[in-house]
């Protein structure tokens, strides 16, 4: 493969062979090629990896997949560090294994979500990412997922997907599923303006209580940047709700407009020049989860942040 | 409250009738006078005769206060309209003029209150009523003056406060108890060395005037040649647009001071470059 551009593959496997027969082959051409080498793979893989690479495995760096996918937001800015780094050490481009870690079912939107997100985030890197599945203990729906958000697949013949769907067609059939709430909210304020922000994070502090000051911070900086992402965007009554359920505050902000048309809005950084439009991107960075959704004419920006 | 303010203040407070108005001055003039400042009201919607009296009624000591050279109440035609137009830019300048003149005259500070009701009329020149309001920051933080700016609800769209609001470092919106309420934030301005002191709380209600303070003293720092500090160590900052700004000016124009830790998790998070993308990682 060359070129400047991204190329993201699923790589369907169910056997350490089937899997070492290509992911081997694809460091070891990297390490000639001169390309940084990442892996964020099982335990097990890298175990696999470093044995059979022997002494090249010094060029591969190897990261623990259950540290590198807790957020998809955050995952996203991790592979733009890296790939930043990597540019900077003169590679001219880079090959990754990520395996991503499905989890649960509650995960597997977000995470097929994420893997849809990369072809337009990183369209222009100089990055040649294989994703593997496992396909002995993925479910079904999540490897079939796999065709429809890598342009490439291999198993383990190598070809384009003919189920590929750009992120544009596939992230609004996808919504992310909104952080659960139960019974009333433990807060109700009718957003008017920007004078009420400081009322707002008082209201915030009262059904934070306990909370320790660095999640607090950061609780407060998502919620004001939340409530003025309406009051901007949105129109008609806009609302904020908290419920707190143990040490997990979910926060929304909801109006009656349309929602962002940008289905990646957030997960992607604006250009440097700009001071605007950081703000739901670091809200991703920092909260355990987020969901934009509209139903019934309303708009809903809910947040989930857990104080640890 | 308006009794907890100090000179170095600068309010967006906005009224919803001419009583609010009357009480909310009364006080901020009886306030005043106790404190030995100078005290120059401006006003619009209603006649400095009305004014005089309506705070007579609330127990203010108005022809005492004027003949002792104290309180002057005048129609806004005398004051920011007095060249027929709004001149944003002169405006600075008038204040700075005004608060000499206090000072020389030995009162221990300048209070300004402004009915901006004139703006309404769409006079040539207001239309940079923010950009105005931003800018004059300058002359306040020095803390010598304050300002209460009054905004008549009635007269302006919500949209057209909105950068009126930010313009200024704290607003009493309609939401506020007028009891509890307190300035989110205090800008103060120091000449040398260069230093910018935030206290209180930042946010998009009052972004635009911490970035013309910052502009200024990047202006200061650069007449002066020397280098600038914005003391953070009393600051909370609530706002993704600031973050970006004091990353991105400040690499070049002045030095954080006493900034919390999560301020610099989040200006490490934002500060990230990616060649390739041109965004922060």
């Amino acid at each position: 493969m060359t070129g400047t551009g991204l190329c993201h593959e699923a790589l369907l496997y169910d056997s350490d062979t089937a899997y070492c027969d290509a992911v081997l082959p694809f460091l070891r051409d990297g390490l000639a090629d001169g390309d940084a080498l990442v892996a964020a793979v099982r335990t097990d893989h890298t175990a696999l990896l470093r044995d059979a690479l022997g002494a090249d495995a010094a060029q591969v760096m190897f990261i623990d997949r259950e540290e590198w996918y807790r957020r998809p937001a955050v995952t996203i800015a991790g592979w733009r560090g890296l790939l930043a780094q990597a540019q900077a050490r003169g590679h001219g481009r880079a090959r990754i294994v990520g395996e991503v870690v499905f989890g649960g079912v509650d995960r597997h939107r977000s995470w097929t979500r994420y893997e849809s997100a990369v072809n337009a985030l990183f369209a222009d890197a100089p990055a040649w990412i294989v994703c593997p599945y496992d396909t002995r203990v993925l479910p079904d729906q999540v490897v079939a997922d796999a065709h429809r958000t890598h342009p490439v697949v291999r198993d383990p013949d190598r070809r384009d997907s003919t189920g590929y769907r750009p992120p544009a067609a596939l992230l609004p059939e996808l919504p992310e599923d909104p952080p659960p709430v139960t019974g009333p909210p433990a807060a109700d304020l009718v957003l008017r303006d920007v004078s009420e922000l400081g009322a707002i994070r008082r209201t915030v502090r009262a059904v934070a209580s306990g909370w320790p000051d660095d999640p607090l911070d950061d609780l407060l900086l998502v919620a004001t940047e939340i409530a003025i992402n309406g009051l901007r965007h949105g129109s008609g009554q806009r609302h904020l709700r908290l419920w707190r359920a143990d040490d997990t505050i979910v926060c929304e902000v909801s109006d009656d407009g349309p929602g962002p048309p940008d289905p990646l809005v957030g997960y992607g950084p604006p250009p440097d020049d700009s001071l605007g439009g950081r703000g739901l991107w670091l809200v991703r960075q920092l909260c355990d989860a987020m969901a934009i959704s509209t139903t019934a004419g309303r708009t809903h920006v809910r947040v989930a942040m857990t104080a640890t | 409250m308006v009794a907890t303010l100090q000179p170095g203040d600068h309010v967006c407070w906005t009224i919803g009738t001419d009583d609010e108005q009357l009480r909310v001055t009364a006080r901020c003039v009886a306030d005043g006078l106790a404190r030995r400042h100078r005290i120059v009201y401006l006003t619009h919607s209603l006649l400095p005769q009305a004014v005089a009296a309506g705070l007579d009624a609330r127990g203010v000591p108005v022809a005492e206060a004027v003949a002792a050279g104290q309180l002057r109440i005048t129609s806004s035609s005398g004051g920011y309209l007095a060249t027929g137009r709004f001149d944003a830019a002169a405006m600075p300048a008038v204040w700075a003029a005004e608060q000499a003149v206090t000072r020389a005259a030995g009162w221990a500070g300048l209070r300004a209150i402004g009915d901006m009701a004139w703006a309404a009329s769409r006079l040539p020149g207001s239309e940079d009523l923010a950009g105005y309001e931003a800018g004059v920051n300058r002359v306040f933080a020095e803390g010598y003056a304050m300002a209460l700016c009054l905004y008549d609800r009635r007269l302006f769209t919500a949209a057209e406060l909105a950068p009126i609001m930010a313009a200024h470092p704290c607003t009493k919106g309609p939401g506020a108890d007028e009891a509890e309420w307190e300035p989110a934030l205090r800008m103060r301005i120091s000449a040398t060395p260069p230093r910018l002191t935030l206290r209180g709380e930042i946010d998009a209600s009052n972004r635009h005037a911490v970035a013309a303070m910052l502009d200024t003293l990047a202006e200061d720092a650069a007449a002066a040649g020397t280098a600038a500090e914005v003391d953070l160590s009393e600051a909370a900052v609530y706002d993704v647009a600031t973050i970006t700004r004091l990353v991105r000016d400040g690499r070049r124009t002045y030095r954080l001071v006493g900034e919390s830790p999560q301020l610099t998790k989040l200006i490490r998070l934002l500060a990230v470059r990616s060649p390739y993308a041109g965004g922060p990682a």
